[in-house]
């Protein structure tokens, strides 16, 4: 399954990282879409957290809202973006913590606090596979921005 | 001859995608929250997994559904317990 994001999905994920993390914390987002249409990612959300130069953490009372919302609206929350401050990989906290560890959910890391140019240069993407294990696959395969 | 066993519902909510699951109010949290898994499909580090209800309170695992309060029909999140990343 690929992910289509409308336009403008990208620059508004690299500027939330930005604005958030201001280069020096690590800062996470969601790839929201309707539920309806598969793969499709039309939102960017910025959850309550906190955070450091090496970690994240989401505000608990959130996810529980977050998850009634989706429901209320009939979206659902395709991937997971967050910014490392080196280099881009799945450490074994993204493994265990993600937002939705089920089949088909990405996650996406992003270097350098996202400073780097918008797009999917030197980027890392996980799926979550059937059997329960992060799978890496390559995000100029499976990351689509629409025209 | 076979008895039937009442079984009540509850609704589980996961990630904008809704199940009906059967309980009774004696059954422990932690065997509803597993079949609540199973439909969902997920497999792996259960333990992180809980249920949780719209007020944002987790079912302790070992409490009876009853005892935890569950009504029938009630709306219940299926969500992890933490969610956190980074580098470290």
């Amino acid at each position: 399954m690929t992910l289509t994001l409308t336009p403008g999905i990208m620059a508004d994920t690299f500027a939330q990282l930005r604005s958030c993390g201001r280069g020096r914390d690590e800062c996470v987002v969601y790839w929201t879409g309707p539920r309806t249409v598969p793969g499709a990612v039309d939102g960017v959300i910025l959850p309550e957290h906190k955070a450091g130069p090496a970690w994240y953490e989401v505000d608990s009372v959130w996810i529980t809202g977050f998850f009634l919302e989706l429901r209320r609206t009939g979206r659902t929350a395709r991937a997971q973006v967050h910014s490392h401050p080196t280099l881009a990989w799945h450490s074994c906290t993204d493994d265990l913590y993600s937002l939705a560890p089920s089949p088909g959910f990405y996650s996406l890391v992003l270097p350098i606090f996202a400073e780097g140019p918008v797009g999917l240069s030197n980027a890392y993407l996980a799926e979550f596979g059937s059997d329960g294990t992060w799978l890496e696959r390559s995000p100029a395969a499976e990351i689509r921005e629409g025209r | 001859m076979e008895t039937a066993v009442k079984r009540d519902t509850v609704t589980v909510t996961y990630n904008g995608t809704d199940k009906l699951i059967e309980y009774r109010p004696d059954e422990k949290v932690r065997a509803v929250l597993d079949r609540a898994l199973d439909e969902f499909h997920v497999t792996s580090n259960r333990h992180l997994m809980g249920l949780f209800t719209e007020g944002n309170v987790e079912l302790p695992d070992d409490a009876t559904m009853s005892a935890a309060g569950v009504k029938p029909g009630e709306l219940l999140v299926l969500r992890q317990s933490t969610v956190r990343g980074g580098r470290d």
